[in-house]
């Protein structure tokens, strides 16, 4: 299973802090959430994907394997001041 | 790093306090910009909002309550941060983001990267928030809000103060030429479960 912690607008949106999720890519993963959320690919491509704090644009973007253990974070940033 | 000046863009919830914390930190000269009033809606979290101020520039106000403490030069643009008046920042060494749209975010991140300004970050949606120190070249804000929609915030006073007392901290940081703990660095508090995190970025 891998534990996904969301953060910022995905938490507001999606109400979750921490869910975990059986994936073996994070492109799987993506599609699992938008299914369990009842939403869309526009609502999550907003969202920036982190597996173990490494952002997945330094690793396979979308096609970055996922392992039992694996944390990733779903982060947006605020725009509220 | 020697910080003399630093211009706040945004005079709202963040600039609000940003601009209390500055003047106390001892910044020499403040130049605040914002073309807004103060309105109702700014009352749940904005620290110049009052009934007092209803209508008021906010640019105006925060510039008459530091010229209260006497200690900061303070010069007022009463405007919003354009392409008319983006040559300010040749006056200043450093700036603070607080505005309160994407858009207007990218903007700033734009000018700062033609005049070779750092600006420090900071943003906010409900319990949660971020701030980072972007450098020229670094273009973060691109990366996270390149594919952002904007939507409504909600917004409170706990969370705006929290973060932008993260984007002075981070400030100091430069003054103190410690810019290795900060680089690239994005700072998270999510204040519904307690946690600060530190991502790479």
């Amino acid at each position: 299973m891998v534990t996904v912690r969301l953060f910022g607008a995905a938490r507001v949106n999606f109400k979750d802090r921490e869910v975990k999720i059986e994936a073996s890519t994070v492109k799987e993963l993506v599609d699992k959430l938008i299914a369990k959320y009842n939403s869309n690919m526009k609502s999550w491509r907003q969202f920036m994907y982190y597996v173990n704090d490494v952002s997945i644009e330094d690793l396979k973007l979308y096609k970055t394997p996922l392992k039992d253990g694996d944390v990733v974070m779903v982060v947006s940033l605020g725009t509220g001041g | 790093m020697k910080i003399n000046s630093v211009m706040v863009i945004g005079c709202g919830g963040l600039g609000g306090f940003v601009i209390e914390e500055l003047a106390r930190l001892g910044i020499k000269h403040l130049v605040l910009v914002d073309g807004d009033d103060f309105a109702k809606s700014n009352m749940n979290r904005q620290l110049e909002s009052g009934l007092d101020t209803l209508g008021e520039k906010k640019a105006i106000v925060y510039k008459h309550r530091l010229e209260r403490k006497g200690e900061t030069k303070v010069t007022a643009v009463p405007e919003f941060f354009s392409e008319q008046n983006a040559s300010l920042l040749d006056s200043v060494d450093v700036v603070m983001d607080c505005v309160d749209t994407a858009k207007a975010r990218l903007f700033i991140e734009k000018k700062c990267e033609e005049h070779g300004k750092i600006f420090v970050h900071g943003g906010l949606e409900g319990s949660f928030g971020q701030a980072c120190v972007c450098f020229p070249g670094d273009k973060t804000l691109s990366k996270f809000y390149a594919n952002y929609t904007e939507q409504p915030h909600t917004t409170n006073a706990f969370t705006v103060a929290t973060v932008a007392s993260l984007q002075v901290a981070l400030l100091s940081k430069l003054i103190l030429d410690e810019t290795e703990e900060i680089k690239n660095k994005l700072v998270m508090v999510d204040l519904d479960s307690f946690t600060i995190d530190v991502i790479k970025v």
